[in-house]
């Protein structure tokens, strides 16, 4: 055999083996990664798999047992309000948790009692990297810097 | 005041432009006296920069709150340190600091091949460079300007103050390094390009960039570490890596760099893989733009959420204008671009770098991949899939490992084709002692299959690196009849370049091995406490004493006080807190208290105060982890022995 050919045979089995552990781990890992809305549309479908969700912390729902730590909330999407889950949480309430924050929940859903029992609980706080948004009389932004600062 | 820092900027950009036309105006016409204008204006717009951070970190100092980006990041009562970090606290002032740290780079450029005239490359690089930082300047001038005022009579009091997470000493190194690595990379690129254009394409790019190369590989690294430091000390969610898109961004541009920088090394020896060199340089380049792309545009969900903003289009549109330019300059070159030699042996110095390119472009391809599915798949099929760190660590462990160990192999096998006698000699010894590591670790109990083989492998490999030191040191001993010590310094001396890659390579062991043990044998406990009881957490106990408030410059703080306890004995006091700072009352951040060793480190945090001074305390304990920034420590010096002038003798080292 000639040696370039011997190589290029090294090389697709490498590529090979390569593109088999990113397909098998893809298989094996991937979640679908929902809104409130689409989970509660969709949700009977994912039953019992690990699922992503995001939402925004409704107000007056926070409901947080410091002893034991289990934080109960109901999570809504800006655009549809009026559908909500409730969630469960078992850890530490994080420090930028508070009525109105997106969070990004990893866990699973049950639609019965539309109940979220999250693994995980990220909270994505707009202000976390950035400065504040100034108070309002000094605001006199772009209308695009305006959106999320 | 402020005025001079907007027009210097403004102006740096016409002269930007002036200086793209006058050295390509200079190498067309072969005038040399253009091409020498061209690197005076490169000597301007460094000058120019230089003035608008100036007048930037002054408007911080004096609290100049009438420019936007100082009251949004800035306050009265911030600690003067932090005033300075403001320059890179959000995205105006990071581009400018992104913009200086291209005019500097550009300036000693310019500088170090002052005296060059044979080589039409340099205009043709100055050219690409200054394209490079007029786009910058464009979209810092006119899109993002740090030094917008508010009008006089609106100006606030007092600014917004800087997040209380970037109020740590992360804040001071980790973004610079990280954004000034990311411009290094635009140096080899220029000049890769400028070879292209001109035919030059002998390694002399490559050597004149090595440094610059080096250096940025460096920051990059060093930026990527502190950067875990800060997450792993300040944020306290007990991890340093998560996979995060943010993360990811900064990560696969350095998979690649590590890729180019063993790969020139290959193409400076045996002239082979210049087009793939050039591949990697470009995608390197194109991946720290696209870095900055996806921090900026807010297309993919991080939990490190910039403020979301217009420039996400414009990062895009540079980047595939950069793709575009350089595919079709190696498509037009393709035939200058053949390889010298030809593979001769898979048991051969060059194919174990090669294997070594595979794998790390296969990790930045798999992070990547995984980083943009989400966006991929919606596009696609409409369905958001996402995947988390269990796809990253099941993809990347195992390729990690095949690095590791083609770190070892790497140096005992010799150039073009080595011979089963040569193999055998060098195998035997670490190959004998990583056996007995692996029964020494299964009999004491280690059942984890990938920290045992990560522990084994990294004994092959410090046994690959000692052998090598003295096997140097040995011949020195015999060829110039020098003592250990002696011998030992000019091997290092008169090999920078290789022993400090050898220094590198011990601390991405010891890299290795701290997130192994850190990763594989955490112990993590949670508990509510009055004031008197205590807590156990495997061999530890916290035993809870009382509760303080204070009160300081520009927070207020509750530090819990805890005795630490180990098998009994008193080891010392750990005080983790909790802190509300004025300007952002609503969201107390947690200082993690730690207490560090070599072993392993205890790491505490105030989850939650209660009445009657009951507190929630979470305590982990991570072993191994500080080598991971030992690691990072020795990699840096390493890097930075590299970068030390080389010496000079007749013939090339044997490297």
């Amino acid at each position: 055999m000639k040696k370039s050919h011997k190589f290029a045979i090294a090389g697709a089995v490498i590529f090979l083996t390569i593109v088999a552990l990113i397909y098998t781990a893809f298989q094996q890992s991937s979640v679908y990664y929902m809104t409130v809305p689409e989970l509660k549309s969709k949700g009977s479908s994912v039953v019992g798999q690990g699922l992503r969700a995001s939402g925004q912390v409704k107000d007056g729902t926070i409901n947080y047992d410091s002893e034991k730590l289990i934080l109960n909330f109901d999570a809504f999407e800006k655009e549809m309000s009026s559908e909500i889950i409730h969630v469960t949480y078992k850890g530490i309430k994080p420090d930028s948790f508070k009525a109105g924050v997106e969070v990004i929940l990893e866990g699973k859903y049950d639609p019965q009692e539309n109940l979220f029992k999250a693994k995980t609980l990220l909270v994505k706080c707009p202000s976390r990297y950035e400065g504040k948004t100034p108070p309002p009389d000094y605001k006199q932004e772009k209308p695009t810097e305006g959106g999320k600062v | 005041m402020i005025d001079i820092g907007r027009f210097a900027l403004a102006i740096s950009f016409f002269v930007s432009l002036y200086v793209v036309f006058a050295s390509l105006f200079g190498v067309l016409k072969n005038d040399l006296r253009f091409v020498t204008s061209a690197r005076r204006g490169i000597y301007a717009v460094f000058f120019l920069s230089c003035i608008s951070v100036a007048v930037l970190i002054n408007a911080f100092l004096t609290d100049n709150f009438q420019v936007r980006y100082v009251s949004h990041y800035s306050e009265i009562t911030l600690p003067t340190h932090y005033k300075i970090t403001g320059l890179w606290a959000g995205q105006e002032g990071s581009l400018l600091f992104w913009i200086w740290g291209l005019a500097i780079a550009m300036a000693m450029v310019a500088f170090q091949n002052r005296k060059e005239r044979d080589h039409r490359f340099l205009p043709y690089a100055y050219a690409i460079l200054m394209v490079i930082y007029a786009f910058f300047a464009i979209l810092a001038s006119f899109i993002t300007n740090p030094f917008e005022l508010f009008p006089a009579n609106q100006v606030p009091p007092d600014g917004n103050g800087l997040n209380p997470m970037l109020q740590t000493y992360g804040m001071v190194f980790h973004p610079p390094a990280l954004l000034w690595g990311y411009v290094g990379f635009s140096i080899p690129f220029a000049f890769a390009m400028a070879a292209l254009i001109t035919k030059e394409l002998d390694p002399l790019w490559i050597k004149k960039t090595r440094r610059w190369t080096v250096l940025s590989w460096v920051l990059l690294s060093v930026g990527n570490i502190l950067g875990s430091e800060w997450a792993y000390a300040e944020l306290g969610w007990g991890g340093y890596w998560a996979w995060d898109p943010v993360e990811n961004a900064s990560f696969i541009p350095w998979l690649t760099a590590s890729a180019y920088l063993h790969s020139v090394m290959i193409q400076e020896r045996r002239g082979m893989l210049k087009v793939w060199n050039i591949f990697l340089i470009v995608a390197t380049f194109a991946l720290t733009i696209f870095g900055t792309f996806l921090v900026r545009s807010g297309v993919l969900q991080s939990v490190h959420d910039f403020g979301v903003s217009e420039m996400g289009p414009y990062f895009l549109t540079f980047m595939f204008v950069t793709i575009a330019a350089a595919t079709y300059m190696v498509y037009y070159r393709w035939n200058e671009l053949k390889s010298d030699n030809q593979l001769e042996s898979f048991l051969s110095r060059e194919s174990t770098f090669l294997l070594n390119n595979v794998i790390l472009l296969a990790l930045a391809f798999a992070t990547l991949w995984g980083t943009m599915f989400p966006l991929i798949s919606e596009m696609v099929t409409g369905e958001k899939i996402t995947v988390g760190p269990p796809f990253f660590n099941q993809v990347n462990i195992p390729l990690f490992l095949v690095l590791l160990i083609i770190l070892g192999i790497c140096p005992l096998i010799g150039w073009r084709k080595a011979t089963a006698e040569n193999l055998r000699k060098n195998f035997i010894l670490p190959g004998v002692l990583a056996i007995a590591a692996a029964i020494a670790l299964i009999s004491s109990g280690m059942r984890d299959v990938y920290a045992i083989l990560f522990f084994v492998f990294s004994v092959f490999v410090t046994v690959t690196i000692y052998m090598e030191f003295h096997r140097g040191v040995r011949a020195r001993k015999k060829l110039a009849g020098e003592g250990v010590l002696k011998a030992l310094g000019s091997l290092l001396w008169k090999n920078k370049r290789r022993y400090g890659g050898y220094l590198i390579h011990s601390g991405i062991i010891m890299i290795f091995v701290g997130i192994t043990g850190s990763s594989a044998f955490n112990v993590e406990e949670t508990q509510t406490l009055g004031v008197g009881e205590g807590m156990k957490i495997r061999d530890y106990t916290l035993r809870y004493e009382k509760i303080y408030f204070h009160r300081e410059s520009n927070y207020d703080a509750a530090t819990a006080v805890l005795t630490v306890l180990k098998d009994g004995k008193k080891q010392g006091i750990i005080e983790p807190e909790k802190r509300r700072y004025d300007k952002y009352a609503e969201e107390p951040t947690s200082e993690v208290a730690l207490e560090r060793s070599l072993k392993e480190d205890l790491f505490v945090i105030l989850a939650s105060i209660h009445e009657d001074d009951r507190v929630t305390i979470r305590a982990k304990i991570n072993p191994l982890i500080n080598w991971y920034w030992i690691g990072g420590i020795v990699a840096f010096f390493g890097g930075l022995y590299v970068l030390l002038p080389e010496y000079k003798r007749k013939e090339e080292a044997e490297a």
